[in-house]
This record gives C-alpha cells, sequence and structure tokens, in this order.
C-alpha cells in the first residue's frame, strides 16, 4: 500500500516535471515550436468557409481546370468515407491531367501560376515542381509572406504535398486565405508530389532560389 | 521445499531482471522520445490520428505533442539512474496502456479499409520509429509492458541511485 501510494506520487512528480521541461523547451525552441492554443486542425471557427466568405462555387477560369471538392460520401462507401473524413475541404482541385497542361501553358512560364509545396523542407530540397515555392503550413512564417507577395497578380496558386492521405496542402490553403488570398484563385493538387514523380515528370532538386 | 516463489524471490533479490528491464525501457523510451521531439508537428499530426483527443480547443491535442516525448524521455532517465523510477515504470506502463489499443484500432481500420491481411499492415504509428510493421510493434509494446511490470512489482532496489549511499 505504502509502495503504491509512493509510486503514484512519484508518477505525479514525473507529470509535472516533463510538462515543466517540454513547455519551458517548446517555449524557446526556434524551430518546430507548437502554438498551445492554436489549431492547426480544425480552423472552422478561425477561418470562414468558402460559403461563409461570400464566394460563389468554385468556377474554373479555363475550360480544363479542376472543379469543386465533390461530397465525399456521395463518392465513397461509408467506411472508406468515414476514413477519408479528414480530407474533407472546401477548395477547388486540380488533378493530373489538367495540372500538366497548366504546366506546359505558356502562362506557367510567364510567371502566372505559382505552385507551393507543402511539404518539409528536406523532402522540397529532393525534389519538387519546378519553380514552386516551399513553405510549412505549421510554421509559415517568412516564406508565407514571400509567396503572399509573389501570389500578387498571379491566376492561380496550385498547392501540392506528397499525396495520398497527406492533409498539409488542405492546411497551406487555409494558410494562404487566412493570409487574404481569394479563394477563387488558389487550387489543391490531391495527388501531390507522389503522383507527379510517378509520371516521371520534371522535377527540381535543391533549395528555393533566394 | 522451496517452492518457485522461493527462487522467484532470490532473483528478483539480485537485482539482475530489475537491472535489464530498467535498461531496455530506458534506452527505449529516451530513443523514442527524442525522435518525436526532433519533428514535433509529425508527432502532434499523429497523435491526432488516433481521435483520442478533440481538436476544439486544441489545448489538449497541443499539450499532448509538448509533453509526451519529455514524459519519455524523463521516465527513461530515472529508470537509468533509478531514482524514483516505480513512478517511472507506471508512467510508461500508463502510456502503453492508452496507446497499444489505439494502435490496433487504427491498424485494423487501416486493414479494412485496405484489405489484405493484418500481418501486411505497415504505417506510422507516431511512436518515434517512422512505418513499422504494426503487429511487430504491437508484440513490442506488450514485451515493454511486461517489463514495466516488471520494475513496478521489483523489489530490488540494486544499483539504484535512491539506494545510495547503500542502505
Amino acid at each position: 500500500m505504502q509502495s503504491t501510494k509512493r509510486a503514484l506520487l512519484d508518477l505525479g512528480l514525473l507529470a509535472v516535471l516533463s510538462t515543466a521541461i517540454g513547455f519551458g523547451v517548446n517555449a524557446i525552441r526556434t524551430r518546430g515550436a507548437i502554438k498551445p492554443n492554436y489549431n492547426y486542425f480544425n480552423r472552422a471557427a478561425q477561418a470562414p468557409s468558402r460559403a461563409e466568405n461570400g464566394v460563389s462555387p468554385a468556377k474554373a477560369n479555363l475550360p480544363f481546370l479542376g472543379q469543386a471538392n465533390p461530397p465525399m460520401d456521395e463518392v465513397l462507401p461509408v467506411t472508406q468515407a468515414e476514413n477519408k473524413k479528414h480530407l474533407q475541404h472546401d477548395y477547388q482541385e486540380i488533378h493530373f491531367p489538367e495540372l500538366v497542361k497548366v504546366f506546359q501553358d505558356p502562362t506557367t512560364a510567364q510567371g502566372l501560376n505559382l505552385f507551393v509545396d507543402a511539404r518539409k523542407p528536406d523532402l522540397y530540397e529532393e525534389g519538387h515542381i519546378p519553380g514552386a515555392m516551399q513553405c510549412d503550413p505549421y510554421e509559415p512564417d517568412d516564406a508565407l509572406s514571400s509567396i503572399v507577395a509573389r501570389a500578387n497578380g498571379v491566376e492561380r496558386v496550385i498547392v501540392y504535398c506528397g499525396g495520398g492521405d497527406c492533409e498539409d496542402s488542405i492546411f497551406m490553403c487555409r494558410e494562404l486565405v487566412d493570409a487574404g488570398l481569394s479563394y477563387d484563385s488558389i487550387f489543391l493538387y490531391p495527388g501531390g508530389w507522389n503522383e507527379w514523380s510517378t509520371n516521371k515528370m520534371p522535377a527540381q532538386a535543391g533549395a528555393e532560389a533566394q | 521445499m522451496r517452492g518457485s516463489h522461493y527462487w522467484l524471490r532470490r532473483l528478483d533479490d539480485s537485482g539482475v531482471p530489475l537491472l535489464i528491464a530498467r535498461i531496455i525501457l530506458a534506452g527505449t523510451f529516451i530513443y523514442m522520445g527524442s525522435m518525436k521531439l526532433g519533428e514535433p508537428f509529425d508527432f502532434l499530426k499523429q497523435v491526432r490520428l488516433y481521435h483520442l483527443l478533440p481538436e476544439t480547443p486544441p489545448i489538449y491535442l497541443n499539450a499532448t505533442a509538448i509533453v509526451l516525448p519529455w514524459m519519455e524521455i524523463v521516465a527513461g532517465v530515472a529508470l537509468l539512474i533509478g531514482l524514483r523510477f516505480r513512478g517511472a515504470a507506471a508512467a510508461i506502463a500508463l502510456m502503453l496502456l492508452v496507446f497499444t489499443p489505439a494502435i490496433l484500432i487504427r491498424a485494423l481500420h487501416i486493414q479494412a479499409e485496405v484489405g489484405g491481411s493484418f500481418f501486411d499492415v505497415v504505417f506510422d504509428c507516431g511512436c518515434g520509429s517512422g512505418p513499422v510493421t504494426i503487429w511487430t510493434k504491437l508484440l513490442g509494446n506488450v514485451g515493454l509492458l511486461t517489463l514495466a511490470l516488471l520494475a513496478l512489482i521489483s523489489r530490488s532496489r540494486k544499483l539504484c541511485l535512491s539506494n545510495w549511499p547503500a542502505r
């Protein structure tokens, strides 16, 4: 009984010590600091949705461009829809065939289509869509300001991450909307880097040119 | 005639089983905690995928991602040096008791979605070791839980800082 009491006391002490060290280190670390009260995932309370923002349903400004994301429940069996719930969003999607056309379109060479890579810097440096700017949605900081400045006047901002179950591109789109970009200019590429590289599309390696 | 309890007691008194358990647990949890600290947002994303905590208000998820890696490291160090190590073993047992069933449930969901054998299910469980074959992870966790329980019930205090100077 005495030893159980002692173990529980030690457990409490350990929890307090870990909490103090955890929050202390988190407060002083320069990279990877988590903001305790910031909702990185469910941002409904912080950012108005497409409809709440008074924006019309997604409309392509070129005939070959994508459509708004259909509700997942309509296209997936129930269990699968449940597992994919976290991938629901209300941004315009652009899929591989359309993206290839956009990439090869002269407007891309003219700088009118901006690609944003929402993966981590090391993955970006290994390979990314040529001309893409990197920005981590969890630590956007200066990169987000550069993207917003660069996005001024572009026709489309195309955001991607790894593809598959990766949600970082969705969160990046939210950051861009929060930063003032219009819903209509943002396109989400769900296939992501996996699909792009699997199809042996042009790639660029190395860090972003400053 | 001496029963098996006598030999178990003798073995425990030697301090060897406890020492082995402490070293394995400490090594494992200090390593895994450090890996999580290196990529805090990856860990935050993984914790969220277990649906154990609400996303709103965000403090629950974020605080877990901030504190849990340090909990593992502090518990690992306490076990290694043998100071307040029963509390550390209790903390580790508690973490394993929460996350092992959660990993199992997530693996079953993934299996239901993808199909195929349960033994082929591979994903990053957020444990700090990257993508792993889940059945081996679950087996490993059961082994770690056994060691944590051993550290909790052992009466030995040999080679423990809490026993210094030797009493």
